[in-house]
């Protein structure tokens, strides 16, 4: 096995299974009236790009467990569709400044016109969906709903509790709590729902589902960890406002950490600060925040913690892969592991 | 030959062979249901450095208690903790599948077929429209009626794709209509229902749960035809969001015919619906 430090396989894949599933997904978005204020912005985060993570996801397991490429496509485009969909609800929510580099959609057409085009598209990711019944066949293609039903709950579920942590000023949390959380809101959506799909797809729902969910929560807890990380110490390619997490008041495996290690005055400096609104937070408590975590090494504490979440997914890979046939797909999924804490 | 001692390397102080991380935290042969066989694969250095760092050996669910270096307090506690938290998640998905599941899955091997399009299963997915219409519908309710005509389309599409449906057991389909008792309106409730049959079963229940209720009771299913021993494997209880779920065990042999039975309310004794359970042949 080649080693992973030069590789470029995943880059690849995501690029290629990214490629893919765009030139798939512009199939779904219509292109009629009213464009300026519905489907121009419809279109908006998804031709900005980004990572393609989850459909690549969704393809490779798929591939991996020796389907084809367009078995698992609509699958992958659907989730794409609602990964979109509900980030402008989420920057919305958590009263973001930028995606993908750019000014998040709500800032550039206001809440009522941003939140209709999520909705939109929400319910354009309807349609792939529907039309895996003559790909896949009516029995999986309503497995695959169920399954995005699921998924959907949990996605809201997470995204609750963390609002519901802001808007009642809970910070004093345990690191299960914040791993509870992104469980929910972000490992469902970013890694477990694609490869388990992938699988059911592949298999016609021969394997237990459930097989595959350690290793996707592990993969997607590195991930948002890292993303997290990437947010206080990222260069300008990251793509988000740099300290946007601690302006927004996100819970953070570094924010918890913090607190915990704060003295009492210091824990109540940070109350005071979480408490207030985005648009109240002054650069100077920002600056503050920063430093401390510095101070405490909340930083490196959360990279380690990373590192340790990425090794117990690695071997959770080895529990749900290891007896499939060598592939480039299934290698991908084993430096996923990797690439999700090394990428900047 | 030589008369000097011959120089031997002293025993490794361990009992196993120690070739790869894949067995620090569970055996690969613990997963519940795929059980691949790890095996000895060459590790890139910054995989086993990744692996290394997350031991959390013995107590980690299906612990093994190998390692390859001691495991720090911290790292031990951080992984064990993961390893709780999802561990939780699944047994809560576990149960909410088994609430959700009608007793049958769609996609179990031998239910779907080679071919998707014409197979059992498909049928199955048919059978669940009431179901899923009921309790599918929760992801992002102010879009529920689009979910609604999907599920119906798909449904609808594999029924017609294969209308022999003899053999399978099936989940049951309701729609209780909104009634007013007591001066309390109670809009109607999806309801979730178990049934475990190996015979092609109908049900049909016509219930409305009163909302001080906690608990309700039937006497059984009995035949129109006297003759026939009641079905009396019949319990109530709650799923995951708190909904009601009627759990029906239809035995192997019992006699093929229509029964019927009366919902009541445990506290008030007041009659809250009924079920009809048509086992054919």
């Amino acid at each position: 096995m080649a080693a992973l430090e030069n590789s470029r396989l995943v880059p690849d894949i995501l690029r290629e299974y990214g490629a893919m599933t765009r030139a798939a997904l512009y199939k779904y978005l219509p292109s009629g009236e009213p464009r300026r204020h519905l489907y121009d912005l419809v279109a908006d985060y998804p031709l900005r790009g980004g990572k393609m993570m989850r459909p690549s996801l969704c393809i490779a397991t798929a591939r991996a467990f020796g389907a084809n490429s367009e078995d698992a496509l609509n699958t992958a485009v659907a989730i794409e569709l609602l990964h979109n969909a509900l980030l402008i609800h989420d920057d919305i929510e958590d009263g973001s400044e930028q995606r993908r580099g750019q000014p998040t959609l709500h800032l550039e057409h206001g809440i009522p016109l941003a939140l209709n085009a999520g909705d939109t598209l929400t319910l354009i990711a309807l349609r792939p969906l529907i039309e895996n019944r003559n790909r896949v066949g009516a029995a999986i293609a309503m497995k695959i709903i169920e399954e995005t039903e699921r998924m959907a709950l949990a996605s809201a579920e997470g995204q609750a509790t963390e609002l519901g942590w802001r808007r009642d000023n809970v910070i004093d949390l345990a690191d299960a709590d914040y791993l509870s959380m992104v469980l929910k809101k972000t490992c469902w959506l970013a890694t477990i729902f694609p490869v388990r799909v992938g699988a059911l797809i592949a298999t016609r729902g021969a394997v237990d589902l459930d097989s595959f969910m350690r290793f996707g929560f592990f993969l997607g807890v590195t991930f948002q960890i890292q993303d997290d990380l990437l947010n206080l110490v990222g260069d300008r390619t990251y793509g988000k406002e740099r300290d946007g997490d601690l302006w927004e008041g996100k819970r953070t495996l570094m924010l918890l950490r913090l607190f915990r290690e704060s003295s009492a005055a210091d824990r109540e400096r940070l109350r005071s600060i979480m408490r207030a609104d985005r648009n109240e937070r002054v650069a100077a408590d920002v600056v503050w925040m920063r430093a401390q975590m510095d101070h405490h090494g909340c930083i490196d504490y959360a990279r380690r913690y990373a590192h340790r979440l990425a090794g117990a997914a690695m071997h959770e890979y080895s529990v749900v892969f290891a007896r499939l046939p060598d592939s480039r797909d299934k290698r991908f999924l084993e430096e996923m592991v990797t690439w999700v804490i090394e990428r900047n | 030959m030589s008369d000097r001692p011959r120089i031997r390397r002293e025993d490794p102080n361990r009992e196993a062979p120690v070739r790869n991380w894949s067995n620090l935290y569970r055996s690969a042969g613990q997963t519940a249901a795929s059980k691949p066989s790890v095996k000895g694969t060459a590790v890139p250095m910054e995989t086993t450095q990744l692996a290394t760092e997350g031991a959390a050996a013995e107590s980690a669910p299906g612990g093994v208690s190998a390692a390859l270096e001691p495991v720090g307090a911290e790292a031990r506690e951080e992984i064990e903790s993961a390893y709780r938290v999802v561990d939780e998640h699944l047994q809560e998905g576990r149960r909410a599948a088994r609430a959700l599941s009608s007793g049958t899955d769609t996609t179990a091997p031998g239910a779907f077929a080679t071919n998707p399009t014409g197979s059992p299963g498909a049928a199955l997915a048919a059978e669940r429209i009431q179901e899923m219409v009921a309790q599918g519908i929760r992801f992002y309710s102010s879009l529920a009626p689009l979910w609604a005509i999907i599920v119906n389309a798909i449904a609808s599409s594999a029924h017609a794709s294969n209308p022999a449906q003899a053999g399978t057991p099936m989940a049951a389909p309701l729609s209780p209509p909104p009634l007013a008792r007591d001066g309390v309106a109670t809009a109607a409730a999806p309801v979730s229902i178990e049934l475990a049959s190996t015979r092609m079963t109908r049900v049909t229940v016509d219930f409305v749960p009163h909302v001080k209720a906690t608990g309700f009771t039937t006497s059984g299913l009995h035949a129109i035809e006297g003759d026939r021993p009641p079905l009396k494997d019949i319990t109530f209880g709650t799923d995951s969001h708190s909904r009601p779920v009627v759990r029906i065990r239809v035995p192997d042999h019992q006699p093929a015919g229509i029964y019927n039975g009366v919902i009541v309310d445990t506290d008030s004794a007041e009659p809250r619906g009924t079920i009809t359970l048509r086992i054919e042949i």
